[in-house]
């Protein structure tokens, strides 16, 4: 699976944009504070400076101006002047220019500072101040002070006074304004930060649940992909199948015609060795054929199963050469089989195709070599092992040491075409086959693996409650099984009915062929009971094997059936629907197999003749 | 960049914003409002020179008003039919927490104001402690000098009118508390210094019939206030005006004497904490007010 990667889409770079100008007018914000405060340190540095200044020299030439009126209203009492005085007053002259000198220099210091600063509030009462001492000054420089000096003094003072009231209302209320907007800072700050905070978070909240809901749209649309592939390949395969199955039909007729003839001919063999090694050649290269041609089947599933009582142990032990041959030489494979093995109810065939697909598998699992283990034994589930239900099972483990497998490849190696394989090497199918396999027969598969601990397969087939059939099948007869009854033979295909025909003949049986379900039922109702078995193939054009068979059981009810058949869906759906309990011998068969199930028939059935006539 | 400017305006807006009032307001004409401490013609007389003079000091127009009592001289600065009020210490506390006042100037004796306590001449008692259980007048309620100081410097000095006195009332000025005395309506009351002094100048006050029993500590009282909605420079012309009043010339003279005055001072919003103080405790004022 290609890694999902997800593209930053404009609509996140806007984001991301937005977020880099929060954090940049934060910042803009914060430094545009800092120099604000800074400014405002400076201003009342500057505003505390001034005024206090200021009020110092109008404090000074307040105790000047008491002075001057001290000086004014003593010589007015002692009826001198300043300036024309007698002699003996000389220290109130020097303090007369003095004083006043003091108040002119005082006024320029405040005059001056007032430049600096231009205090709109105190300009103008100093100003008035200046021009009302101006005129003082003059008249005191040239004439004696008269009775309006002494109140114009006392306007002066009211003029510092103000000045002074000014200065300190003008300090008092600046300094309030600064305090008012520093104490307000903190909460514009605080208001800023949780605002530029809040934003930020929003911002990040919208990029999470954008980034998120992208990857899942990306997640989904990647598993919709899949989907799509995966339906894609269900589709393919199912036309394969019935490619498969199709061509399987046609080839195991032709296969039961090879192989059928061959060993009629290896039958009457005249002892001409040579040819008798050409027949050996022709009958194991169309086996090969068969055993081909039933793992395309299994491949596409639409091989019907044939299900019996199975010793496990029997079973796996038979096919370990195989299986060896299978893994080669780099891996040892070892078996270790429980004594007292339950049976279980499994298609033989099936098994094999499991316990093949399992050893592949593993062998691919461990490509420099390791260890192969096949265990088998008895479990008892209770409490439910993951999902399985409680019972006794056989439990058939295969595990290797090889590279193993991660979670996700552990979650999806049973499903079709997932392969962890070069796509040149593995089919995807083999697990897949195992599975479908392990299901149909009732059983359950699980897999235990981490990546370099290896992987264990353990299938749980539930127990079954009869003996082994295994060693009943093996104690049949393996030549085939002469009679003297009428055997119906009705298969379209001509070589087929030959093969059949000629091979029954030999053996002694009177044989009736027909190409068709008409013809069959035809010589059904023509010979009647003298017709003691009737072999048919399944699919037929007109009249279908089924069909044929009820007919002719009806017209023919004593007669034993066999069905022939080149597994075909038709097949599998009969004997799923359970309308017939006929047996199949499945394309290509040798003689031995038919004429074992016709003479079981044939003698079943005059057993139970005999045993009803005995009563 | 738009998400940042907006970012920025809002900043700057939130820091403005509870610093921002109406500003730069020049009504067309100056409303002058007085507090109704006496009677209306007494007031016209007194005031009327004052604002003449202003009108020729800053060029604008004025129009006095003389409300018909002290709260309603409140509502019209609060309603803005008022731009510059003269406020007893209490009304101006108020109109700052009400309207936003701000002190402009005031008179050199209103910072160094008193209020008497008077008795009956011939009542030898001479201080207040002891006139419990006797019959007492304030002046009217929302009055600095008659009723919010002298309660005030009562309450410090750990005596409680309420329970002190054994009547207590409220006149409607400073000169009916002063009659009351006269003509033995109370034992004792409580009135302005100034217009105290003033009656017994004018005579309308006998010195035989009565007498001042004690004297307040000083405290600041009436102060000319405008509302901060007033242009800078409309209030600096009038401030100007107010402190260019110049006693050596005869028309200004007459103004500051009218006004009881030898010169105007620039007031400002400490200079009326005491007031402030007084008015949180009685009970007039709440604690957060603006100042």
């Amino acid at each position: 699976m290609n890694a999902t990667r997800v593209n930053t889409p404009p609509v996140l770079r806007y984001i991301y944009g937005i977020l880099a100008v929060i954090v940049v007018a934060a910042a803009v914000a914060m430094g545009s504070l800092y120099l604000a405060q800074r400014d405002e340190i400076e201003t009342r540095d500057e505003v505390q400076g001034f005024h206090l200044e200021s009020f110092s020299e109008v404090q000074h030439l307040s105790r000047e101006l008491d002075t001057l009126r001290v000086l004014v209203e003593n010589s007015m009492l002692a009826g001198i002047s300043v300036y024309t005085g007698a002699a003996g007053v000389a220290t109130a002259q020097i303090s007369y220019t003095g004083i006043l000198q003091s108040i002119r220099s005082r006024l320029m210091r405040l005059s001056n500072l007032q430049a600096q600063r231009k205090d709109v509030r105190s300009v103008a009462t100093l100003e008035r101040l200046t021009n009302r001492f101006s005129r003082i000054d003059r008249r005191l420089r040239i004439a004696t002070p008269n009775q309006d000096t002494l109140p114009a003094i006392d306007v002066l003072a009211s003029n510092a006074w103000q000045l002074s009231r000014l200065h300190t209302i003008a300090a008092d209320t600046e300094l309030r304004e600064l305090a008012a907007r520093q104490s307000q800072r903190p909460r514009f700050l605080a208001i800023l930060l949780v605002c530029l905070g809040f934003s930020a978070l929003a911002v990040g909240l919208l990029i999470f649940s954008l980034r998120t809901s992208l990857a899942r749209q990306a997640e989904t649309e990647t598993a919709l992909v899949e989907a799509h592939d995966r339906l894609h390949n269900i589709q393919k395969l199912d036309a394969l199948g019935r490619l498969v199955g199709g061509v399987a039909h046609d080839f195991n007729n032709l296969l039961t015609t090879i192989l059928g003839n061959t060993e009629l001919l290896q039958a009457n063999s005249t002892g001409d060795r040579e040819l008798d090694t050409n027949l050996k050649e022709i009958r194991t290269a169309g086996m090969r054929a068969a055993t081909l041609t039933r793992q395309l089947l299994a491949f596409s599933r639409r091989q019907h199963s044939e299900r019996s009582i199975l010793d496990l142990n029997e079973l796996i032990h038979s096919m370990e050469a195989v299986l060896q041959r299978t893994v080669g030489d780099d891996i040892k494979l070892t078996c270790n089989y429980a004594s007292d093995l339950y049976t279980a109810d499994l298609d033989p065939g099936q098994l094999q195709q499991v316990m093949i697909n399992l050893i592949s598998n593993a062998r691919d699992a461990m490509p420099d070599g390791g260890l192969l283990t096949i265990t088998t034994e008895n479990v008892a589930v209770s409490m439910g092992v993951e999902g399985i239900p409680d019972g006794d099972y056989v439990r058939l483990s295969v595990s290797d040491n090889g590279i193993g497998m991660d979670k996700h490849t552990r979650k999806r190696i049973f499903e079709p075409f997932f392969t962890t394989k070069e796509q040149v090497s593995g089919t995807g199918l083999g697990l897949a086959t195992v599975h479908g396999i392990v299901t149909d027969s009732g059983g359950h598969i699980l897999v235990d693996s981490e990546p370099g601990k290896g992987t264990r397969f353990h299938i749980y087939f539930p127990r079954a409650d009869r003996p082994s059939e295994n060693a009943k099948e093996n104690q049949l007869p393996t030549v085939p099984q002469e009679g003297s009854e009428t055997v119906l033979v009705v298969d379209d295909d001509e070589q087929v009915r030959r093969f059949v025909e000629k091979g029954l003949s030999s053996l002694g049986y009177n044989v009736l062929t027909a190409t068709g379900g008409a013809q069959g039922l035809e010589i059904c109702r023509r010979e009647g009971a003298r017709i003691h078995a009737i072999v048919s193939d399944v699919v037929m054009s007109g009249i279908n094997g089924p069909r044929f068979m009820s007919g002719a059981l009806r017209l023919c009810p004593d007669a034993t059936a066999v069905y022939m058949s080149a597994y075909t869906d038709d097949v599998i759906l009969w004997h799923r629907k359970g309308m017939d309990e006929i047996p199949v011998l499945t394309k290509p068969f040798e003689l031995e197999a038919l004429t074992r199930l016709i003479r079981k028939g044939l003698d079943q059935h005059d057993g139970t003749e005999s045993s009803s006539e005995g009563s | 960049m738009r998400s940042a400017l907006i970012i920025m305006v809002s900043i700057t807006l939130f820091g403005c914003a509870d610093e921002q009032v109406e500003q730069d307001v020049t009504p067309d004409v100056i409303r002058i409002g007085v507090l109704p401490s006496q009677a209306k013609d007494r007031l016209v007389a007194k005031f009327e020179p004052l604002v003449d003079y202003l009108e020729s000091a800053t060029s604008l127009e004025f129009e006095l008003l003389i409300p018909e009592d002290y709260s309603s001289l409140l509502e019209h600065f609060e309603a803005g039919s008022v731009d510059l009020a003269w406020f007893g210490g209490l009304t101006y506390v108020q109109a700052v927490q009400k309207s936003h006042a701000v002190a402009l100037a005031f008179r050199d004796i209103d910072l160094q104001f008193t209020s008497c306590y008077l008795a009956k001449a011939a009542d030898t008692r001479m201080r207040i402690t002891e006139f419990a259980g006797e019959s007492f007048s304030f002046g009217p309620e929302l009055s600095t000098s008659g009723h919010l100081m002298p309660r005030y410097f009562m309450i410090e000095d750990g005596l409680d009118p309420r329970k002190f006195f054994g009547s207590l009332r409220h006149s409607a000025g400073h000169d009916q508390t002063a009659l009351w005395v006269s003509n033995g309506r109370v034992t004792l009351g409580v009135a302005n210094c100034n217009i105290v002094r003033s009656l017994f100048e004018s005579g309308e006050l006998d010195s035989d019939e009565v007498r001042i029993v004690e004297t307040t500590p000083p405290y600041p009282d009436y102060v000319w206030a405008v509302r901060t909605s007033m242009q800078e420079s409309t209030r600096q012309a009038l401030l100007d005006a107010f402190l260019g009043l110049d006693a050596t010339i005869p028309e200004h003279r007459q103004i500051l004497r009218a006004q009881g005055a030898n010169a105007y001072l620039p007031a400002g919003s400490s200079d009326f904490e005491l007031v402030r103080t007084a008015a949180v405790q009685a009970g007039v004022l709440t604690e957060d007010n603006g100042r």
